[in-house]
């Protein structure tokens, strides 16, 4: 029964892991290459807060690292692997290595700054992907092989619902934390105001937009808003069962990532580039071959 | 926004500004120098203004010295690494502009402010300045 749902609930082919793979590292690799780790390198080591495992590093490896020497290396190995990775060559390998870097270079982001979540699901995205056959198609190694491996459904429809479900369970989860910590006092009328105007006030966030200080003028309205991404948030997991909902619950997360841009300056680029698990790659691919 | 906001709360913030060598003071946008720390420059700020990388179980051997001269966390100012970061950013900047640009900078600055909060007006109450000669 439970195979039964699977298969009904999402793609299970090996294209369409393969899609997944290439787009889930096709993002990380865009990131690679739009960064400056030149600079990222010029920072100064002794503001270096190491999280996690972090902590086990020497800072005799952070003071290498945190050079131009140690940062164009970082960048080479990552943009490499990055590049193996997304094609989908060498898959069994290059993904194992692009998660170890991403890994690193993430945990060296947090230790500068906060623990922040919007590159996380595509992170947790990566791990998955990395013990899964997603090089079997969509993929140089695919194209290479001479004959195409024999695997029941479940291998690459499990890992498809299993990153579904994570992306469900962030919003779902976010949405109980918020009611933990915060209580009903989370849909007071100055909750998204006060926050919004907070993160609008300096030039050190990412852009420098003023719609949070509209807020304060429609403040007896925003109890529903706040509530009703809080519902939202709860019947994410819904879009995973219900083909048509899904569209209208993401559709909203669109609504939602973006809004958050003008009106607090803060975006979640990479976790809704993320909603392209839940498309059914198989079904496009059969649609395409039909026109 | 897991907790949410709270209009009673005060807070505290920064704006990074640069000293023209033509004599202006310019506001820089952190996300253009560190592009790396997207969404996260402005807790690195606020975490070296805090002095947390003085907090750690082992610390970096340049803190350690510097905590031997202070003689403690307790006698160290408010962000004592600041201005290391903000030699850092000023030679960032600097890179990129040539060297006969009047944009160039000659110091950089970042200015703390408070919202006292309580009500929708009085943003920008000063509270202190670091500055560093490039």
């Amino acid at each position: 029964m439970a195979q039964g749902i699977v298969n009904r609930v999402v793609p299970a082919s090996p294209f369409a892991l393969g899609v997944v793979r290439f787009f889930v590292h096709g993002i990380f690799l865009f990131d690679t290459v739009v960064t400056s780790y030149s600079a990222l390198g010029s920072l100064p080591p002794t503001i270096l807060r190491p999280t996690g495992v972090m902590k086990f590093l020497p800072w005799s490896f952070f003071d290498a690292l945190q050079t131009q020497r140690g940062m164009l290396t970082l960048k080479t190995l990552m943009l490499l692997s990055l590049v193996l990775s997304t094609a989908g060559l060498f898959t069994v390998v290059s993904t194992k290595t692009t998660l170890l870097l991403v890994l690193f270079y993430q945990g060296l982001l947090r230790s500068f700054g906060h623990f922040n979540h919007d590159e996380m699901i595509a992170i947790y995205f990566l791990v998955v992907i990395a013990f899964t056959p997603c090089g079997d198609a969509f993929s140089i190694d695919g194209r290479l092989s001479k004959t195409a491996p024999q695997r029941p459904a479940f291998a690459c429809a499990y890992p498809i619902l299993l990153m579904q479900l994570l992306l469900a369970w962030a919003y779902f989860s976010s949405a109980l934390i918020k009611l933990r910590v915060a209580g009903w006092n989370y849909l007071s009328a100055d909750n998204l105001p006060a926050l919004a105007i907070f993160h609008s006030l300096d030039n050190l966030h990412d852009t420098a937009f003023r719609g949070a200080f509209w807020l304060p003028q429609v403040r007896e309205y925003l109890p529903y808003a706040v509530g009703f991404i809080l519902v939202w948030e709860l019947l994410f997991p819904l879009a995973i069962f219900f083909r048509r909902l899904r569209w209208l619950i993401l559709g909203i997360g669109f609504v939602f990532h973006v809004a958050t841009v003008p009106l607090m300056n803060i975006g979640f680029p990479h976790q809704l580039l993320m909603y392209v698990i839940f498309v059914n790659w198989d079904r496009r691919k059969l649609f395409k071959s039909s026109v | 926004m897991m907790a949410g906001g709270d209009l009673e709360r005060g807070r505290s913030y920064c704006i990074l500004r640069g000293e023209t060598v033509s004599g202006e003071t310019i506001d820089v946008a952190a996300i253009q120098l560190t592009n790396a720390l997207y969404s996260r420059n402005w807790t690195m700020v606020n975490a070296t203004i805090d002095n947390q990388a003085f907090k750690l179980k082992t610390i970096h051997p340049r803190n350690e010295e510097m905590l031997r001269q202070f003689g403690g966390i307790e006698n160290l100012p408010p962000g004592a690494r600041i201005t290391d970061l903000l030699q850092a950013w000023g030679n960032i900047y600097n890179k990129r502009e040539p060297e006969s640009s009047p944009k160039r900078l000659k110091a950089m600055r970042l200015d703390m402010y408070r919202w006292e909060s309580g009500r929708y007006a009085d943003y920008d109450k000063f509270i202190e300045s670091w500055r560093k000669e490039l």
